[in-house]
């Protein structure tokens, strides 16, 4: 009897199996484990996907598993899920996401490449000196001819010796990002990327040069009307230098003339009294704003208590001409050293910004 | 009859070469038509003419360019394809289709018509014309499909096909058929005057496969100049025709035409909610004509789409300008802390997208201005403007979990029980930082 009740359970429990609610189960309770990047449920996704029957699961686990061994780091392991997954899916989303994965994960013989480059990029982004981790960056490149990646990464290279002030190897970088066999779209990249590095090092006729290289219409002009913008900044910034040179040594000559002579300095005149208080206001409150904002700030009211005082070291004019006279060449000075406050760190873009599209709301 | 007038002016100048056409009398007062087989209309804004249904007009070169895919409504039953051709004169406007994948073009047994509508611009050489933008719009489909399909048009004159290549898009899952539907959203914004690079990220973009694409505004430098927008969507058109994008308004787009008559997106365009897999994604123009509907009908806007989607499992907010940057150059927009962060924090909106700043920052889950030690209770804040435009400099703030000068784009994961952020850079490489939260 008890045989027989054995044999009735044995095949009730055959009759009544879901494959589908079991797969159901266990793939929920490995994919709860996946997302918390657990290493073990890499095996258990699996071994799903390789069960069989094919469950409405099998393909998920695949991609589970995939997904699971990339974060991991084992990419060679993720490959082979993916291709799992797509040989048994007939969900087209699936497919398309499995498939652009595996487009994307580097081939094989690069994993060590592309591990060592996501390592070293993490650390040139850290904070700190990143000279080292980019020269070890260009030694793997360098190393590494045939690396898909390897134009990307040049021009990161390029980028982080730039910021990091060294000019001759950010250029490097772009000549040999633009020796490797390029697209044309590649081509067209690199020489935008270093019309550019150019224009940021004021080197307006290499920027010019390597504008004139580009084929696509829209680039050039988009890059050349930078270059005209950058021009014009540049020559405004001399021209104040300029203004402020010459103002500074009319003054120097006036005070050095007068009786008084640089004693005429030591005390505060009555300008510079009135205004220092305010203009400490103005830098106190800038202060709590954009670092930008808050450093002009800083600067133009630096060099309005500093004009106010040396004009008024230089004398007072006697005739009301010369008075008008004066007051033009401080209001020239003042304006010039705006300009300077406001070109520093690109501020002057927010301003332009703010003349077309106004002020943003604070 | 101000809509015909323009009709007639188009198909008179159809015979003219050059392009694009300046149309003499063009009627720029916008207009609304309704949408044949879908729930809604669609508006033109004031500098564009009223839309109109397609006519078999073809110009000098029909080819339709810069396709893109958009959303009006219910992502799981439609989407909206819009273009341009490279004439200006060419006034079909035709999307075929079928279900499946990879179809060749004689499996597109379905045709439906569009519409088209002009709109007022300033071109390469610095004067105002006229660019014509064709859209159809497809409505009824099947939740988490695929369709194959090509726009363009057939000229019964001269017997002559004019399609594009077929495209592939799919519609969103429902939740409710399928209950572990999973979505990947692609995020990414601040294109403007760096379309090589926008491209280079177009390109990794395409490569994750994203089933979405969310736009967080100044695609270009200036909203008015067509030809920065040309740049954007003719880089982007190999994703942007088979993903559909929804785009939050920046202040360089200016509250332009060109955007409005581009993108065709749910409600006034500016401020919406849509509902993608288990997330629902609120957008938000912090850059509106008047800057009183920040506290007035933009954030009116937000607080009924907060509150309709309340029972989201998962919320994000994307709009232009970072409550929390910590960036040099623009930083944390303070009035908008002001006036929506309360909002924010009263209906546990899980992520806030942001650009504007040219850098890659997240925060801390924050509630209110208090840091908390898990993102089960506050929200996080990202910044990724670092889509071509040339890069400002990072910062740290107190919120700052992470910051980085650099161009990068994101994909956003959603699931039921979990939504990941995975961020990278141009080159490819991740960034360490990004953004996990479950919920059960």
């Amino acid at each position: 009897v008890r045989f027989a009740i054995a044999l009735v359970m044995v095949a009730c429990a055959v009759a009544y199996a879901d494959p589908e609610h079991d797969a159901d189960v266990a793939f929920h309770r490995a994919a709860d484990r996946a997302i918390a990047h657990d290493p073990t449920a890499l095996g258990e996704l699996e071994t799903l996907g390789a069960a069989r029957p094919i469950t409405r699961w099998t393909d998920d686990a695949w991609v589970e598993a995939a997904r699971l061994a990339e974060t991991l780091g084992d990419l060679p392991r993720a490959r082979r899920d993916l291709e799992a997954a797509l040989a048994v899916t007939t969900d087209p989303l699936l497919a398309r996401r499995a498939n652009a994965a595996l487009a994307r994960l580097v081939p094989a013989r690069w994993t060590d490449v592309d591990d060592a480059h996501q390592v070293l990029v993490d650390r040139i982004q850290a904070p700190g000196d990143p000279q080292l981790a980019l020269c070890e960056l260009g030694a793997v490149i360098a190393s590494s001819p045939g690396y898909p990646r390897a134009f990307a990464t040049m021009l990161v290279l390029a980028r982080g010796w730039e910021l990091e002030g060294n000019e001759d190897a950010a250029r490097g970088w772009l000549e040999r990002a633009a020796q490797l066999q390029l697209s044309q779209v590649e081509r067209e990249r690199v020489t935008a990327e270093r019309a550019r590095f150019e224009l940021r090092g004021g080197d307006t006729s290499m920027a010019r040069a390597a504008i004139a290289e580009l084929h696509d219409p829209h680039l050039r002009d988009q890059l050349t009307g930078e270059l005209a913008r950058a021009d014009w900044r540049r020559r405004l910034r001399f021209a104040s230098w300029l203004v402020l040179a010459v103002l500074g040594a009319v003054a120097i000559v006036r005070i050095v003339g007068r009786r008084a002579g640089w004693r005429a300095m030591l005390v505060p005149p009555i300008e510079v009294i009135v205004f220092a208080p305010i203009a400490a206001v103005l830098v106190v409150v800038a202060a709590s704003g954009n670092p930008l904002v808050s450093h002009a700030v800083r600067i133009i009211s630096i060099a309005g208590v500093a004009i106010a005082w040396i004009a008024a070291a230089a004398g007072k004019p006697a005739r009301a001409r010369d008075a008008v006279f004066a007051a033009l060449l401080a209001a020239v000075a003042v304006i010039a050293a705006t300009y300077l406050a406001c070109d520093h760190g690109r501020m002057i873009d927010i301003l332009i910004e703010t003349w077309r599209s106004g002020p943003a709301p604070r | 009859m101000r809509a015909g007038i323009f009709a007639l002016v188009v198909i008179c100048s159809a015979c003219v070469k050059g392009n694009p056409i300046d149309y003499g009398s063009f009627v720029g007062t916008g207009g609304t038509i309704a949408i044949a087989g879908c729930p809604y209309s669609f508006t033109t804004q004031p500098g564009a003419s009223p839309p109109l249904e397609t006519s078999d007009v073809f110009g000098t070169d029909p080819t339709p360019m810069q396709i893109h895919l958009t959303l009006m409504t219910d992502p799981r039953t439609s989407v909206v394809a819009q273009w341009r051709t490279n004439d200006e004169t060419t006034l079909s406007s035709y999307i075929r289709y079928a279900q499946g994948a990879g179809l060749t073009a004689d499996q597109l047994t379905t045709v439906v018509p569009g519409y088209e509508f002009g709109f007022r611009a300033g071109g390469t050489d610095g004067l105002q014309h006229v660019f014509t933008m064709h859209q159809a719009h497809l409505c009824n489909l099947a939740a988490g499909t695929t369709y194959s399909y090509q726009v363009g048009g057939h000229d019964p004159y001269d017997n002559s096909d004019h399609w594009s290549d077929v495209f592939t898009f799919h519609t969103a899952p429902d939740v409710d058929l399928n209950p572990d539907a999973e979505v990947l959203l692609g995020f990414v914004g601040d294109s403007r005057g760096g379309y090589d690079i926008w491209q280079e990220l177009v390109n990794l973009l395409q490569a994750q496969a994203p089933d979405l694409i969310m736009y967080s505004g100044d695609a270009v430098t200036l909203g008015l100049t067509q030809y920065e927008w040309d740049e954007y969507f003719s880089e982007a058109q190999p994703l942007l025709a088979t993903v559909p994008m929804i785009y939050a308004e920046g202040n360089h787009e200016a509250n332009a035409v060109n955007f409005f008559s581009q993108l065709a997106l749910p409600g006034d365009q500016q401020n919406y909610g849509t509902d993608y897999g288990y997330v629902h994604v609120t957008v938000a123009n912090d850059s509106p004509a008047s800057p009183d509907d920040l506290a007035g009908a933009t954030k009116n806007a937000i607080a009924a789409d907060f509150a309709a989607s309340a029972s989201a499992r998962w919320k994000i907010l994307m709009h232009h300008q970072p409550m929390y940057s910590a960036s040099t150059m623009h930083g944390s927009n303070i009035m908008l802390q002001q006036l929506w962060q309360p909002l924010v924090d009263q209906y546990g909106i899980d992520l806030v997208l942001n650009g504007h700043d040219h850098d890659y920052e997240v925060s801390y889950p924050l509630l209110g201005q208090t840091v908390q030690q898990t993102n089960a209770t506050g929200t996080v804040y990202v910044v990724a403007g670092g889509a071509g435009a040339e890069l400002y400099q990072n910062g740290q703030g107190f919120w700052t979990a992470y910051s980085e000068s650099t161009y990068s784009a994101a994909t956003i994961d959603v699931r039921r029980d979990q939504m990941t952020m995975t961020a990278f850079r141009q080159d490819g490489t991740s960034i360490p930082t990004g953004f996990s939260k479950s919920k059960q």
